[in-house]
């Protein structure tokens, strides 16, 4: 028998009262898509808040390990043994792998965690138990309670002992889809990546919206943006991309309006255009990467007059982050080095030499007065394309 | 039908190199080998090399095949820095060097050289410069042959001649990728450096094979070991077939290529001259393939896309956006933020006629008009 198993541990959703089973199907199904990708043949077993999966013989558990652990929802994800639930069993299997177990760890100590109550020793007794074998087994190690190099668990569960070294951190957050569809203005920066990726994890599902100006903006840009919608929607699986031209936009706000106003009535145009999108594909929110004072267009004074057209919520994940804080999540997420590929996005071509930070809503209205806005956004609308990202 | 002008980045394969190519596949026993396919397949490397050797200047055992100009230029700075390490730590190379010299000098920097760069201002060497910078002991002066940007052609003699004046015994390595065939007098330069740097793929041959000059007298240790092909300093199985479409391809390319190469820039720059607000940005000593003008008006990558959607093609050689690294050569020749913003690099080949010329000044300044506006 193959006993070699992952167990993902559930982590926010076994807070949830009647509505559970949702959320727990959400999981599976993100987890058997992941798994149609792997090597091998899997089976799921569910119990106890915990999703144990099964491979085949010569299954790559590796690869389903690192992919498990972008699924939201799973707090953490063990690399287990299981055996019968039997001391001897379990020392057993112990003895069995603990060269893997073990590693070049000077110091150890094992947890006992019984949740099967009928089982003949109780926690602390097993740890004992089982810590002695391993002290016979590797005579040069040492017992650490308090900061061990390694942690050995011994889990005691209803239908199955499990042993492992402690599990490795998961996505956390929500299962996809959860929380509903969102709509995510997907630029070629750092930061919109990141906050799609914090909004999936909460449970949205998502599309992503680019806005290209051609040929201003280039095929590479456009590349560059389908490739970091891939690397996001590794996260939360598949999404659509929506492309829609800003051309005649930005060269009707260059030639009619207000230069220092430019980016702000191109934001308010962007988002006039992902309501628009937003509702055509059934999405309820908006989301954005922006962060507060971060560029002209993201001081309080700027948001506020360009959150005044959408009717449905703006999602700001990255609002209260530092610069730092983004990049660093950006490079967990693997978005980071394509965000820094030098290619121009649509917000770069026309930039304002000294864009107003603190514009009022009288200013936007007196420029917006001299712009067919109906016809623009139609227009803009009608360039749309689409594509489907499988992460 | 596509209109190719970006013939420095690289070229298409001549009917000279395909056939070349084509007929050596056949040939596929390894030139290592005893056997009577192995030694014919040397016979055809040897062979090529000698071509090679001929057109380049050197003997023919101061040729090695190697997989890219970049491989060769590595090769060739990692080596000749081992030979001289002991005698100075300095490495003078010029403010314009392709990245494929410019990178591994500043690894050097790991093993305590003093990195020092060479202006090229208006594409001239700045020789008072490096009379004063020779004068601490320096393992290496790196000094390309043409530049990739501006096409500025620089002069190697006088560079050999401020070493030998100053009793230095640096090295001279010059990366020749653009240069090679193309320069005039490019074999009285190439004769003053102890190792140069060649591509196929510049001349029409085929990417994947490059080729590196290395003085008789000096053996550097090899940067790619193993099975000890190219007398030990490049180990890997010859690439037998590209080796020989790059000889044919350069024999190809010095049947009158550059006539017409010059012909084509010649007429290119004149209606270009005609245009308003565009600046030329050549240097006094240039590679007649090489074009480089700031077309004011409207951004680089702006043209590059409206051109590219039109099947032209060219290079736009400046940065755009603040996010892009900014172009340092172009700021080394000394051209102003402005221009660099416009900058586009015409790359003329021997395939290039009027009539294509024609159509890109038509659509350089079409794009200007229509999107134009900086």
């Amino acid at each position: 028998m193959n006993n070699y198993v992952l167990l993902l541990k559930y982590g926010e959703v076994v807070m949830k009262g009647l509505n559970r089973s949702y959320f727990d199907s959400l999981i599976v199904r993100r987890v058997k898509q992941l798994l149609k990708f792997v090597e091998g043949e899997f089976t799921l077993e569910y119990a106890q808040s915990t999703l144990c999966i099964v491979g085949s013989e010569g299954a790559d558990m590796d690869d389903a390990a690192d992919k498990m652990k972008r699924v939201f929802g799973i707090a953490s994800v063990c690399r287990a043994w299981r055996c019968e639930k039997t001391v001897d069993a379990i020392r057993a299997t112990v003895a069995e792998h603990i060269d893997e177990l073990i590693g070049d760890a000077k110091t150890f100590k094992c947890e006992g965690k019984r949740s099967d109550k009928s089982f003949p020793l109780s926690s602390p007794a097993l740890s004992g138990e089982i810590g002695g074998t391993i002290l016979q087994l590797k005579p040069y190690l040492k017992v650490d309670v308090v900061n061990p190099d390694i942690c050995i668990k011994l889990e005691v569960r209803d239908k199955y002992a499990a042993v492992h070294g402690g599990g490795e951190k998961g996505a956390g957050g929500m299962p996809n889809g959860s929380a509903g569809h969102g709509m995510l203005l997907l630029s070629g920066g750092i930061d919109s990546p990141v906050a799609g990726y914090l909004m999936a994890k909460r449970g949205l599902a998502l599309d992503a919206l680019y806005f290209d100006s051609p040929p201003y903006t280039s095929q590479a840009a456009e590349d560059k943006v389908n490739a970091l919608a891939e690397a996001v929607a590794r996260y939360c699986g598949k999404l659509y991309m929506h492309t829609i031209s800003l051309t005649e936009i930005q060269e009707v706000l260059m030639r009619d309006c207000d230069e220092r106003l430019f980016t702000i009535l191109l934001r308010r145009f962007m988002m006039r255009l992902a309501e628009k999108q937003a509702l055509d594909v059934g999405a309820a929110a908006l989301i954005t990467g922006e962060s507060l004072g971060q560029v002209a267009s993201q001081t309080l004074h700027a948001l506020t007059v360009t959150n005044a057209i959408p009717q449905i919520p703006v999602f700001r994940p990255c609002i209260a982050m530092d610069k730092d804080e983004i990049v660093q999540i950006s490079r967990k997420i693997g978005t980071f080095d394509i965000s820094i590929l030098p290619y121009e996005d649509c917000c770069t071509v026309f930039v304002p030499r000294h864009p107003n930070t603190r514009p009022t809503m009288e200013q936007i209205l007196e420029q917006e007065a001299k712009l067919d806005i109906e016809g623009l956004v139609e227009r803009a609308f009608a360039t749309r394309r689409h594509k489907k990202i499988v992460g | 039908m596509a209109i190719y002008f970006d013939n420095a980045a690289t070229t298409k394969p001549s009917a000279a190199a395909v056939a070349a190519f084509t007929e050596a596949l056949s040939l596929y026993g390894n030139p290592s080998s005893p056997h009577a396919l192995g030694a014919e397949a040397r016979r055809r490397l040897e062979s090529a090399r000698a071509t090679l050797a001929s057109l380049v200047g050197c003997k023919t055992e101061e040729f090695y095949f190697t997989a890219s100009g970049t491989e060769s230029d590595n090769s060739a700075i990692y080596g000749l820095w081992e030979l001289r390490k002991r005698y100075g730590k300095r490495v003078i190379l010029t403010d314009s060097e392709h990245p494929a010299v410019k990178e591994p000098c500043r690894r050097l920097e790991a093993q305590g050289a003093e990195v020092v760069y060479l202006p090229t201002r208006g594409g001239v060497i700045d020789t008072e410069f490096l009379k004063e910078a020779i004068k601490t002991p320096t393992a290496l002066v790196c000094v390309m042959l043409a530049n990739n940007e501006t096409g500025a052609v620089y002069d190697i003699k006088a560079v050999r001649d401020i070493i030998n004046a100053a009793n230095s015994r640096a090295l001279l390595h010059c990366d020749a990728v653009q240069g090679f065939m193309k320069a005039e007098g490019y074999k009285q330069a190439l004769r003053q450096a102890d190792s140069a740097a060649f591509s196929a793929h510049k001349l029409h041959g085929l990417r994947g094979v490059g080729g590196l000059m290395l003085k008789s007298n000096l053996h550097p240790p090899a940067f790619v070991v193993g099975g000890g092909q190219e007398k030990g300093m490049r180990s890997g199985t010859e690439n037998l077939a590209a080796a020989v479409a790059f000889a044919a391809a350069a024999t190809e390319y010095g049947k009158g290529a550059i006539e017409k190469v010059k012909e084509i820039r010649a007429y290119t720059e004149e209606k270009l001259r005609a245009l308003d607000n565009i600046g030329f940005n050549v240097p006094p000593k240039h590679l007649e393939g090489i074009l480089n003008i700031s077309l004011r008006g409207i951004k680089s990558e702006t043209a590059l896309n409206c051109l590219s959607a039109q099947g032209i093609y060219i290079s736009a050689s400046s940065a755009c956006s603040s996010k892009q690294a900014e172009n340092t050569v172009l700021a080394a020749y000394g051209l102003e933020k402005a221009d660099r913003e416009c900058a586009l690099r015409i790359g003329i080949s021997p395939l290039n006629t009027k009539e294509e010329a024609d159509a890109l000044v038509a659509a350089l300044e079409g794009a200007r008009q229509r999107y134009g506006r900086i």
